[in-house]
């Protein structure tokens, strides 16, 4: 598909700020024409966590690879690309720095402009790859392992940050409690899974809701709150029911994210809510917030489960809207580990 | 020698780790130890307070490392809160670039220390933060090496003087 007759923006998305090595071409921001991860999470589930030493080495062995492949499957070669976006950050340093010296190195070769994507927004857009019509001013609440924010976007590249996580990130506060229960990794998951045996009244946890009209979030004191649990259990030599455990505090989770989200819905009059990030893939998030907007006549939108996680697709769609603005990024971007999203 | 201070919410954990933050320097290695809920990110959240970093503080669990910008003692420095939860391996402890984080401009504090152990320098503060649940906390002050016992002395007369003496 060399020499395409009308004119055509043709994105190659690169992700690998944690645990994916991922590619994908994107054409046009709707025609996904090749989607490539390689997860480590195979190898992740052994240590019960992402390991930054496995993740670098593998990425670099990873990289080339997944990317001849997406633009193989894509059938394109580098001549047909408008431009490659790239993940700088916020990640693991390592992780970061093979996508983006590949991504540059690439860029500069075939003479092609780079775009470097924040993750975060990265995760948002990942909403448009398979919803053309979503009109701003739109709200997003991502949710994963780091990061738990609620924005609200008035345009492309026009947000601002309403608020986040004080402490634990939602999805860590999962992980850590499925960890404590002897779940394993992905904690998210596998916290669904158990839930579903179990009884989500019969804990009582406290849902942290901080200052009145505040839109932050606080997870710390709820995980602490399931550690008491079992500890005081454990003292008075009694076991608890896991899948009661699990159940319960996925609901509080679940409660505090969906109670902020229409806080933010109701403080902003916005009409459509994205969701996005590793945890938006939650069933019991989903059919809440479902359930919840139905009533107010708000739209809810979310990724496939294959987009929910980190991929290179969502980071081709944020590279086609960057694209489209005009941005490119300088032959000295660096990987920015601590990246924040920041209101502009 | 090891000095002991208590705390009986995560806010008086918080308000330590700002107290601490007046006796520190640049160059400061701190090593925050704790279980799960004992109020680490509280206090590292304190000490950020303390040396003037607007930024919120999250957990830096999932991320590793994160970095931010303060004051203390009149000059610039960078505040780097890492949490080393995840890592399995002791050298994997290099390669997400512990030990580049030690240096003259920086202060550095460490959740889950003890996978590090052989890379942390010895002149370092030891802060353990015993108890969990609803029970009091138990602050431990350990300095190894260097003039951190001067320094602790320092921080907890100064605080009993602001509460009358005790």
């Amino acid at each position: 598909m060399t020499g395409s007759q009308e004119k055509q923006i043709t994105i190659l998305g690169i992700e690998t700020s944690c645990d994916e090595t991922s590619a994908a071409v994107l054409v046009n921001g709707v025609n996904l024409r090749s989607h490539i991860i390689s997860s480590q999470i195979m190898t992740h589930q052994k240590y019960g966590g992402v390991v930054p030493e496995i993740a670098s080495r593998e990425h670099s062995l990873h990289i080339r690879p997944v990317v001849e492949q997406s633009l193989a499957e894509a059938n394109v070669g580098f001549k047909d690309l408008s431009a490659i976006a790239v993940t700088y950050g916020p990640g693991l340093v390592g992780s970061l720095l093979v996508g983006v010296s590949g991504a540059k190195a690439m860029a500069y070769a075939a003479g092609i402009p780079l775009l470097g994507i924040n993750h975060l927004e990265g995760h948002i857009y990942a909403n448009f790859l398979e919803h053309q019509d979503l009109e701003f001013p739109l709200l997003a609440l991502l949710v994963s392992g780091g990061h738990t924010h609620l924005i609200v976007f008035k345009d492309h590249g026009r947000y601002e940050v309403l608020g986040y996580t004080r402490d634990d990130a939602a999805g860590e506060a999962l992980d850590k409690v499925a960890r404590a229960l002897g779940l394993g990794y992905p904690g998210g998951p596998q916290i669904q899974k158990t839930a579903q045996e179990g009884n989500e009244q019969a804990f009582k946890f406290p849902r942290a809701m901080l200052e009145p009209g505040s839109l932050d979030f606080s997870f710390s004191g709820m995980k602490s709150a399931v550690l008491n649990a079992l500890n005081s259990a454990h003292m008075r030599g009694e076991t608890l029911n896991v899948p009661d455990l699990a159940a319960s505090f996925q609901q509080a989770v679940v409660d505090v994210l969906v109670h902020k989200a229409l806080l933010a819905l109701q403080q902003t009059g916005v009409k459509t809510l994205l969701l996005a990030g590793g945890v938006a893939a939650n069933r019991l998030l989903r059919e809440t917030l479902e359930y919840e907007l139905a009533r107010q006549n708000v739209r809810l939108v979310y990724p496939s489960p294959v987009f929910c996680t980190d991929n290179g697709a969502m980071i081709a769609a944020a590279g086609y809207y960057h694209f489209l603005a005009g941005d490119a990024a300088p032959w000295t971007l660096n990987a920015v580990p601590g990246l924040n999203l920041k209101s502009q | 020698m090891d000095y002991k201070v208590t705390s009986v919410t995560a806010e008086q954990t918080r308000n330590w780790g700002k107290y601490l933050a007046a006796y520190l320097l640049p160059g400061d290695v701190l090593a925050l130890i704790g279980d799960l809920g004992a109020g680490k990110t509280a206090f590292a959240q304190g000490i950020g307070e303390g040396l003037g970093v607007t930024r919120p503080m999250a957990s830096p669990t999932f991320t590793l490392i994160h970095e931010y910008e303060g004051q203390c003692q009149g000059t610039e420095i960078h505040l780097v809160h890492m949490d080393l939860y995840r890592l399995q391996h002791p050298h994997e402890v290099e390669v997400i670039g512990v030990e580049e984080s030690f240096s003259g401009d920086s202060i550095c504090l460490i959740e889950w220390p003890e996978i590090a152990e052989d890379y942390l320098p010895e002149n370092r503060l030891d802060v353990e933060i015993l108890g969990s649940g609803e029970q009091p906390r138990e602050i431990v002050f350990h300095g190894n090496e260097g003039n951190w016992e001067q320094r602790i002395t320092a921080m907890i007369h100064s605080k009993e003087e602001k509460l009358g003496g005790s």
